[in-house]
């Protein structure tokens, strides 16, 4: 547990920051980034010295309910209201420098790090662009997106199977976002525990290799019910697998029928065209729906 | 293994409203989870070890399942598709993204013990034993 302000990161490190058990531990909240109880609340206005962080208002709306005489309190609140609040700042955060959030999702080896290198050679030159990473371990999928140029910071789960929005709140601190720009968050790999979890993203997209099965999406469900668009990837190795597209994207649509689907390559850069028009049609639908425009 | 996390936010809030309420020890809590959520088994399969050193250690999980319901825009209601990830009216089979239940996951009450149980005190200045 942080020493500082009682958050509860576990065995979380991000990039120049160990999260757990450390006196020496930073937090970085460039936003009033205040915890869901007052305890820690107080705590971070000691930490801080700033008096602007509200003490005992709290983002998930909490109030302190009746108690009836059987001795029972009616709460009605969602079990995530915790990570839903963190996500509702960092989407704030988001809004406020008219960044479009992108939470790319997918099991390990669907090719999200090759396809995020490739996209940001596309877009540097124009967009202002910056990655989170998570994984459970190494900072080895950061260094590959600063080779590229653009701003990068990892996080390691450690033994974590998602990001949280907690998580992302501390990152972001450590990461410059240009006003109009994109972040790419790099999820752990895993079609399972991301999709219950909201960052304040914008969109989350599915990653589907078609080295890995047409019938994921119905296995998997969630995953493709929470996401806005699905990639197929690796479309280049479509001669060599049993993989039919149309049944990949029907039984996508069978469990999202709103989903989009793009079919791509990173390595031959066939399809990259339609990503890169999706991503600045997103930034466009994202900055309209803004309050002032 | 996400399970875990969600047991351990549950636990959190629970122990949170306790202490809120001078308790310092929760008897029973009530959820409510959609079918979507995925959560039924796994959730009672982590509570006792996610809630083991906490106010909620030996407090009786209650799951309310709230099954499937989608809106149908052709026939104009809400309806039960058979099967848990079958997003099509099962009267005329249009595709519908419009779910109406399915997807809750809440904590709907808690069952104070310890002093609150006596007292009924509204707050307390001595925050208790909840450490999740």
């Amino acid at each position: 547990m942080c020493s500082v302000c009682g958050c509860n990161e576990g065995e979380t490190r991000i990039e120049g920051h160990i999260g757990s058990q450390r006196d020496s531990h930073h937090h970085f909240h460039r936003y009033p980034h205040d915890h869901l109880d007052t305890r820690h609340t107080d705590k971070h206005t000691r930490h801080t010295g700033k008096s602007s962080l509200q003490s005992g208002i709290e983002p998930a709306g909490v109030e302190a309910p009746g108690l009836n005489q059987n001795g029972i309190v009616l709460i009605e609140q969602h079990i995530l209201s915790r990570n839903e609040g963190y996500a509702a700042q960092n989407r704030q955060l988001f809004a406020d420098q008219r960044v479009l959030t992108l939470n790319l999702v997918s099991s390990p080896g669907s090719g999200k790090t090759t396809l995020l290198t490739t996209t940001i050679e596309g877009l540097i030159n124009t967009v202002p662009v910056a990655v989170i990473e998570g994984d459970q371990e190494t900072a080895n999928d950061a260094d590959r997106i600063r080779a590229t140029g653009a701003a990068a910071i990892q996080i390691n789960t450690g033994r974590g199977c998602h990001l949280d929005a907690h998580m992302i709140g501390h990152a972001l601190a450590g990461l410059r976002l240009e006003k109009g720009g994109v972040l790419f968050i790099e999820n752990v790999g895993n079609l399972v525990c991301p999709a219950s979890f909201s960052l304040g993203e914008n969109h989350k997209v599915v990653i589907l290799s078609v080295t890995e099965g047409e019938d994921k999406p119905v296995k998997y469900p969630d995953m493709f019910a929470v996401s806005d668009l699905m990639i197929l990837s690796k479309i280049d190795l479509l001669p060599y697998v049993d993989f039919e597209v149309e049944r990949c994207v029907e039984y996508a649509r069978r469990v999202n029928p709103d989903i989009a689907v793009i079919q791509l390559s990173a390595v031959t850069g066939e399809g990259l065209d339609d990503w890169t028009r999706w991503i600045h049609a997103r930034r466009v639908t994202t900055n309209e729906k803004l309050p002032g425009r | 293994m996400h399970e875990l996390s969600i047991a351990q936010s549950l636990i959190q809030l629970a122990c949170k409203y306790a202490e809120q309420h001078g308790a310092s020890k929760v008897r029973r809590i009530q959820v409510r989870l959609g079918v979507l959520s995925g959560l039924l088994r796994p959730l009672y399969f982590c509570f006792e070890s996610a809630s083991k050193g906490t106010g909620c250690e030996g407090a009786v999980l209650e799951i309310e399942e709230v099954p499937l319901t989608v809106y149908c825009p052709r026939c104009d209601e809400n309806t039960s598709p058979g099967s848990r990830y079958s997003f099509a009216c099962p009267t005329c089979g249009t595709p519908t993204p419009r779910v109406v239940t399915g997807r809750e996951m809440q904590l709907v009450a808690i069952t104070l013990g310890g002093t609150a149980a006596v007292s009924l005190s509204r707050s307390s200045s001595q925050p208790t034993g909840c450490h999740a």
